[in-house]
Parts: C-alpha cells; structure tokens; sequence
C-alpha cells in the first residue's frame, strides 16, 4: 500500500518535471502554421474581418499553386475580442499548441503588444496590422521580431499635412480622438505644424465613448480655421465628426488619416464625407496602382477598405519569407531584414532592413477625397 | 464531516485539479498558459468571495485594483531600477492602501450603491491611467516590465507558482472561515446589528477585508505584469472587474472554491465562444439560469450539503461494513 | 456596582419613548421589567445595549459612564443581551451561531484567523466543545452541525440565550426570551436564568407574562407609556393599580 502510494507520486511528480521541459519541436513535416491573431469582435472587428478574408486568400493562392516547397500553409485564426489579456492567451495557445512559425496581427497596437514578449522569447515573429510607434520602438528588444504591416502614424499624418501646405491652407485645427493614436497624433501635428509653418487655431479631442461632438465643433468653427486635421482611425466617430462640422456649418477640407478611408465613413457621414481629403491604401471604389489586390479579393469578398490591404501584405510578406527557404521563426525574421522589396499588394514598395521596421512610406499612399457616395482618386 | 476535512478539502482539490490540468499539458502545452489565466482569475476572484460571499459587501474594484498593484510594479521596475522581488511588496500595498483609504465612506452604502461607486472607481483608475503621460504610458501603456524572480518566463513553473499563490489563498480562506474572524465577518453580511452586538467593530473589519482583498488583487496584477511584460488601461480594468464578479456569482459565492469554478469555468467558456458580442448573452443567460435554479450559484452551501451528506453517507457505510454482517451488507445496497 | 441608567429619555419624532426613566440592576439581582406593548422596554434595552443613544441621560456600568460607547464596546465590557426578534444567520448551522457568541471575548488576529496550525486553530477546537456543552445544556438540538434554520421559534430564543452566555457577560439583558416558547423549554430558561444569577450575573429580564418574571424577578420595574409606574417587591408591582390598569387594558383589547 505504502510502496504502490510512494511509486504513485514518483510518478506523478516524473511526469511533472517532464511536462516542464517538454521543448517546442520545430515543424518539418505536415503544413507550415502561421497564427493569425484578429479582432473579428469587439471594437476593431470592423477591419478584423476583411484582413482575415485577403489572409486566407493570399495563402490559398499559394497552397493552390503547389504551396511551398510542397507544404502547404496553414493559418490559424484565432479571434482576439480586441483585448489585450485575451491576445496574449491566445498567442500563448498558438506558438505552444499549433506551434506556429510566424503571427499575423493584431489589429491593435495594445493587444500587439501584450503578446510582443511572449513571441520575442518563442522567437516567433510578428507582423501587426497597426499604425501605433511604439510596436516597432527599436529601443525594446522586441522590436527586432516585429514587422510592421500597415502606414505608420509617422507616414500617413506629415503626408496629409504636406497636402494641407500644399493646398495653400494657414490655420488649422485638430481634432482626435482620445486613445493612443490620437494622443500621440496630435502631439506630432502639432510639432510638424511648427516646422511648416501652419498655425494651429484649436487643438481639442474627444473620449472613444462622446456620442455627442456639439461642444467639439463649435469650437473648431469658431476658432475659424482654414482645414480640420482629423486624427482617427474611428471611421464611426470620424463620420460623426464631419456630420457635426456640417452641421455647425463649417465647410473647409477636412485632412484625415489612412485609416479612415472606409466605405463606413461615406455611410456614417453623409454628405458630410465630401469635406475629407485623405491619404489612402487602398481606394476601395477605384483598382487604380492596386489592380493585384481587386484580382485577389474579387472572389473573396471585395475589398472594403485598407484591411484588405494589411492583411493581403502581411500574408505576402511571410509567404515571400517561406519561398526564400525559411523554415523557422528565426530564419523568417532573418529573411524579412534581407530580401529587398516584397511583391505585395500595396501601391509602393515595401521593404525592410535591419534598422527600418516601418517601411510603408508615402509611396504606399493614394490621396482620395468622397464625391457623390464614392471614394475619387485626387 | 471532521473537522480538519472541513479545513482542508478546498485546498485538496485545488492541488488535485492543477496536477491533473498539468499533466494533461505534455498533450496540450497551451494548457500550461490556460491555467496561468484561471489562476490570474481566482486569485483576484477569491478575495471578492471572501468580503461578497462572507462579508456581503460587493465590490466592483478588483480588476482596477489589479491594474493598481500591475502599474505600481512596472513603473517602479522600468522608470526606478527595482527588481520584481522588490515591487511585489508596493504592488501589494499600493492598493491595499487606497482600499482602506475610501472604504469607510463608502462601505455604508446598500449593495447597488456601493456596486456603481466601486465601479466608477475603476473609470477614475482607468482615466488616471490614460492621463498619466509617459509616466504611466497613457493609452498605450507600459511594456519592458521584467519577468518573474527565479522562476523567468518558464510557462509550467509561473503557473505552477502562480498556483502556489492561489493554494496558500485558498488555504488560509478556509481557516478563515472557520474562525471566530470568520463568524464575525459572516455576522455582518447577516445583521450589521447581530455583528456589532458580539463585539465586532464593523467598519473597521469591513474596511480591513476590503484592503486585504485589493491588496490580493494587486499581487495577481503583479503576476500579470511579470508574466506578459505589458500592460495597457484596457489589459485589467472595468471589464475585468465585471468578469470577475460573474465568476464569483456564477460559481458559488458562499463556497470557498466557488471563484476558482467561476474562473475555470469563464476562461474555458471563451474557447468556445464565438465573439464578444456573444458573451454578454451567453454569459448572462448562464447567469440567470443557474441564478434562477440556485441563487448561490453553483456551489451553494444547498449543493455543499448534499455532496457532504453523499460523502458521510459513504463513510458511514464503509465504516459499518467493517464487522461484515450481511445485514448491514444488504441495507448499503 | 451596578449596570444602571439614570434619567433617560428618547423621542423618536413627536413620540416621547422613554421620559426620564432611570433603572439599575447589581450583580446577582434578577431584575423583571414589564409593561404593555410600546410600554418602551426594548428602546429602554436599546440605550443600555447603546445600540440607541438616549437624548438626555446617562448610562453607567460600575460607576464609569458608557454613554458613548458602541455597541461592539460594551458587549465587550460585559453587556450581553438577546433580540425581541432573534438576530442570527439561519443558513449558518446550530455550533457556529452559538461560537459567534464567543467572538467578544477574544482577541483574535486575522493572521491568526488565517493560518494553520495557529493559535486560533487551538482556540477553535476549545469553543467547539464549548458551544457543543452549551447546545446540550439548553436541548437546541441532537446534532449542533444541522442548520440553524431547522429550529422552533422557542429553540431559537434559547440559541440567542445560549449565544448571549457564550459572551461571558456580567450583565444579561432578554427582551421576551419566553415568548413562543413551550413549558419544557420556559422550564429550561427559568433554571438558565437563576444559574446564571447564582454565578452572579445581573439579568435584566424583559417579558409579557407577568407570572413568569413576577417568580423569577427579585425585584420589578413596571413601564408605562415610556415613564417608571411601579418598582419594587414582585408581588408588590403586580399588585400596583397602574399596572393592573394597564395590563387589563392590553387585554381588553387583545380580546
Ligand atoms: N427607531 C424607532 N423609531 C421610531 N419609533 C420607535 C423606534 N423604536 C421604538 N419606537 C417607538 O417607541 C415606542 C416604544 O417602543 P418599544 O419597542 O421600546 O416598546 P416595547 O415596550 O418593547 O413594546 P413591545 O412589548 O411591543 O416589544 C413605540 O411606540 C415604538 O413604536
Ligand atoms: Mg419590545
């Protein structure tokens, strides 16, 4: 009895010890997994959705054609709510459990950010669909795994400003939202309205959850500025935001971001949306440079906004690692810094090196404005 | 049921349970960080089952005190050089401290009451937070903070301390509650008036539950914040709290195990559910039902007195076959 | 050396409750208190107990003045006492109501509380048996773990008796412990009442039946419209017209 308890615990405690050291088994055979980590619910499920779709797509394509090397790709999406205890489970889940190579996403930068230590120390790397600065902040360390695979807040914002000059306007007023983006997006209009000489007349921002920006813009009017700088990627409060300047009866050219140019923003605001000029990935409404991506999307549900455009480049950017002989996490990261110019599905070049995690440059922009309910190339 | 049984149940299955969750992980490795979450839940669930389930006062702070303890521990390791060790002592204390600081005024309060104040605390933490600048990160929050002393970044030994943790909690919860303490705390859910008249002084002791149990809080949020090496406002917060408070109904806020079923319960459930949007409706559904078939949730002291009695029953039976009469043989039948 | 209140009065609103009501009971004494419904005896027991403060007056155990003491304080300095309804958790079972009545007494940590193998652990297994003795004592019931819930009315007067002892007091306050109560169990509470007395306890007993305080009381205080009508010898009270007045009064319109 007592030898039979003693060998029992033996064993359990073995069993233990070795369910510690269990070491994650790199992939050789069978498919090749990457980790997609998406908020397909919550507050970013509206861009969540579309990236998932040009994922999927990409990587069908390749496994279509053969996959690589004769693996196929398989991705493993999982839903992270646009919460950033949630992305980190499930980040967790997916290098341990799928033992994926490479993660997609997420869709927002502190959910990013929340599983960026995790997947530096798996050496799994990331590409986040994000425009925050700080997930590629070369002073942490885990910036050497992080690719960024969208506009960053430090492209497209000079690029509307530089428009706004070049358009002849003088005073302008900000206005953001209260988040991350937003903060430190007008922090930096504000600096570069200095360097350009624009005048900044009224400076305000409004909380995430404000349903009512009365207060908001009528003080921009009545600051009488000459173009509205709008720093969000909210196209529900940018749409309700341009409403509101209508209705205050302000009609100046309303600079937005990347991030807006959505088909939501021309439903949630009107007419009103025809006051938007903004720097765009994608013009949904017109290929244009992007003749690739509407191929791609055709049979996949259409391209909506810039979501496509993430998602269609992150996947391009693992499948240009893969096809160049990578077979580890390490080896993709390694080969990200080294093979130039990826062929993606972006309007300009995208390329990273050592030192530039960023890459999306203004050559990836297409300037758009809204005229009768469609998006119009400038 | 003996006495040291009373006491020591609880803390039997919670080592039960997590040996056989771990072992199950040499199959499923994510299981390891699974766990690391249930007991990250329990651990700031079990003091709210302590001062809800005994004490009958809600709070709706335990995730914003989390965050407290989580942010005092990353700012004082990434801005001022102190190692984790250090910090578990402030982030403990931090909270623990505001805790007993605004719990006299609002302890007063009837349940719905106190219920929404707790909860605009956790919008008052939350937007001190974002408002902070770069000395809390505002909205994009702190990363670098460095991992756990000793055990590092290992997902089977933070677990297997975070659980540590969560046994001497559950440990110590069941010796409360069958101590004088414990009857006092029990009398003041009961009848304020009961409690003050067998010497109890009840603000005082309310206030102290109600420190201990952010400063608990506040540990697991160092857990947190060591484990993942991030933290944003949106990371523990109001929805946290929310969630937190569902655990404890829903598993059984009477029971000393109920918060660890609710956390288990919450964090598998989320496996399986299709989005956010549903989790409302599911979880609520849940809620009513099991609220509607047991208004103590699932182990309610009903439930605890069957099992108990099932298990006497049994214990009696083996006992009395000792002799080996067959009557006794054929009435255990 | 006595637990007295002098010069007492309450007004809840328009309604004088006690008017310069002064009573004291020594050590030993039983001391009955009667008087017809909203006579004031429970607020008279409200501002002994503190758990009212008295507008004018003053309270006094053994000389120092305890009129501004909490409730928790004087339980602690030896006032127990019983609830005209009684308070306690009916989930909990029939032991752990019974050990509540012990908590004025000690002086526990929550460290100690908490952990195994403390202090408190010791303690524990001591008043289990002690409350175990008390619920044989008073017959509450055959098995101290069942819930308290389970209990007769009567049973539940004498768990407040018993709970109220466990608090070692110097004085005992009831307010009605005999109410609902069958013959066997007023039988026990008599013999619990002059024990405790014996042991030298002042009891301050609060009761509709007059017969019943009249042969336990050494003395009597007869309460009339929150003024002191009577005092003195039982007999003596019983027989005051102002009480019997009274009395027949609330029969009267009780029938
Ligand atoms: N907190 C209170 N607020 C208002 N009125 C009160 C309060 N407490 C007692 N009273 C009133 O004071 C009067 C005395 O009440 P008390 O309960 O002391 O009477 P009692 O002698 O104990 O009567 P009973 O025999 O019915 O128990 C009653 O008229 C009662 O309604
Ligand atoms: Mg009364």
């Amino acid at each position: 009895m007592n030898i039979k308890r003693r060998t029992a615990l033996a064993s359990v405690a073995g069993l233990y010890a070795l369910s510690a050291f269990t070491l994650a088994s790199a992939q050789s055979s069978g498919p090749i997994k990457v980790g997609a980590l998406i908020a397909l619910s919550g507050p970013a499920a509206a861009y969540g959705a579309e990236e998932r779709r040009a994922i999927e797509a990409v990587f069908n394509q390749v496994n279509a054609q053969g996959g690589i090397g004769g693996r196929k790709i398989e991705v493993v999406v999982r839903d992270t709510k646009t919460n950033p205890t949630e992305a980190a489970r499930l980040a967790n889940q997916v290098i341990a459990d799928d033992k994926v190579i490479a993660i997609i996403g997420a869709t927002t930068g502190s959910e990013t950010l929340a599983f960026a230590d995790v997947a530096m120390r798996a050496q799994v790397p990331l590409f986040p669909m994000v425009g925050t600065p700080s997930v590629t902040d070369p002073e942490k360390p885990y910036s050497k795994w992080v690719f960024r695979m969208s506009v960053p807040l430090s492209t497209d914002l000079p690029a509307s400003m530089h428009r706004m000059v070049k358009d002849g306007k003088k005073r302008m007023a900000i206005f953001s939202e209260e988040d991350a983006y937003g903060q430190q997006g007008a922090a930096m209009a504000v600096e570069l309205a200095k360097k350009l000489g624009v005048e900044v007349v009224e400076n305000i921002s409004a909380p995430k959850t404000a349903t009512d920006l009365t207060t908001q813009a009528t003080k921009i009017r009545n600051a009488n500025p000459d173009a509205v700088l709008l720093v969000t990627a909210s196209t529900g409060s940018g749409g309700a935001f341009l409403r509101k300047l209508q209705q205050v009866g302000l009609n100046v050219p309303v600079y937005g971001m990347a991030g807006i140019v959505q088909k939501q923003i021309i439903t949630s605001g009107g007419t009103a949306a025809e006051m938007l000029i903004a720097p765009a990935l994608v013009n949904p409404d017109e290929a244009g440079p992007l003749k690739e991506l509407f191929a791609l999307m055709k049979d996949n549900g259409g391209v909506d906004g810039f979501g496509a455009v993430l998602g269609a480049n992150a996947a391009a950017g693992v499948v240009a690692a893969l096809k160049s002989g990578a077979t580890t996490g390490a080896q993709v990261r390694d080969a990200m810094e080294k093979i130039g110019s990826i062929k993606g599905y972006a309007a300009g070049p995208i390329k990273y090196s050592p030192t530039d995690h960023d890459s999306w440059g203004p050559e990836t922009l297409i300037f758009v404005t809204v005229r009768d309910g469609k998006f119009k190339n400038l | 049921m003996s006495n040291e049984a009373k006491l020591w149940t609880a803390p039997a299955v919670i080592v039960v349970g997590f040996c056989i969750v771990m072992l199950l992980g040499i199959a499923q490795p994510s299981l390891h960080t699974t766990m690391f979450t249930i007991g990250l839940y329990a651990l700031i669930a079990l003091p709210l089952g302590l001062i809800y389930g005994q004490g009958g006062t809600i709070s709706m702070a335990q995730g914003s005190f989390a965050a407290l303890g989580a942010y005092t521990s990353a700012i004082l390791c990434t801005r001022f050089g102190f190692s984790p060790t250090l910090s578990v002592i402030p982030a403990v204390v931090m909270p623990a401290c505001v805790a007993f600081l605004i719990a006299r005024p609002i302890l007063r309060l009837p349940e719905l009451s106190l219920a929404l104040v707790t909860l605009s605390l956790g919008t008052v933490v939350a937007v001190g937070l974002q408002r902070g600048g770069d000395f809390t990160g505002s909205f994009v929050g702190l990363s670098g903070a460095p991992p756990l002393p000793l055990v590092g970044n290992h997902p089977v030994w933070v677990a297997t301390t975070l659980w540590a943790v969560v046994l001497i909690v559950v440990i110590m919860y069941s010796h409360f509650v069958h101590s004088a303490r414990g009857r006092s705390l029990n009398a003041i859910r009961v009848d304020r008036l009961l409690a003050e008249s067998m010497g109890v002084n009840v603000p005082f002791d309310l206030s102290i539950m109600f420190a201990i149990a952010a400063g608990i809080a506040g540990l697991a949020g160092w857990f947190y914040v060591h484990t993942l090496g991030y933290i944003a406002p949106d990371s523990l917060g109001a929805h946290t709290s929310a969630n937190i408070l569902f655990m404890v109904v829903l598993g059984g806020r009477r029971a000393v195990l109920g918060p660890v079923l609710g956390a288990t319960f919450f964090t598998f459930a989320n496996d399986f559910l299709p989005g956010a949007e549903t989790h409302g409706l599911f979880f609520g559904t849940i809620l009513v039902l099991i609220l509607l078939l047991s208004p103590d949730g699932i182990l309610s002291p009903q439930a605890m007195r069957v099992l108990r009695r099932l298990f006497s029953r049994r214990d009696r039976v083996s006992r009395a076959r000792l002799p080996g009469t067959a009557e006794v043989t054929e009435a255990s039948r | 050396m006595t637990l007295s209140a002098t010069g007492v009065s309450i007004r809840f609103g328009g309604l004088v409750a006690l008017n310069n009501v002064a009573v004291s009971v020594s050590p030993g004494e039983i001391l009955g208190l009667v008087g017809p419904n909203g006579a004031g005896k429970t607020t008279l027991f409200n501002c002994l107990t503190g758990v009212s403060k008295p507008q004018a007056g003053k309270v006094q155990l053994e000389g120092r003045d305890i009129s501004r003491l909490s409730l928790a304080d004087r339980v602690r300095l030896g006032i127990g006492r019983t609830f005209q309804t009684p308070r306690l958790d009916l989930g909990s079972s029939v032991a752990d109501a019974v050990m509540l009545g012990f908590n004025p007494r000690l002086r526990q940590s929550i460290v100690s509380a908490c952990l195994p193998f403390s202090k408190a652990r010791r303690t524990e297994d001591d008043l289990s048996s002690r409350a175990r003795q008390l619920i044989a004592e008073f017959q509450l019931t055959a098995d101290p773990d069942s819930s308290a819930g389970e209990l007769s009315l009567g049973h539940l007067r004498l768990l407040e008796v018993a709970r109220a002892l466990a608090s070692e007091p110097r004085y005992l306050l009831l307010d009605e412990p005999a109410a609902g109560i069958d013959d066997v169990d007023r039988d026990l509470l008599a013999d619990a009442i002059r024990n405790a007395a014996a042991r030298g306890l002042g009891v301050l007993l609060v009761e509709h039946n007059v017969g019943f305080v009249a042969e336990l009381s050494h003395r009597m205080v007869a309460l009339v419209s929150g003024e002191v009508v009577a005092e003195g010898k039982p007999a003596y009270v019983v027989a005051d017209p102002q009480v019997v007045a009274a009395y027949l009064g609330v029969h009267h319109v009780a029938a």
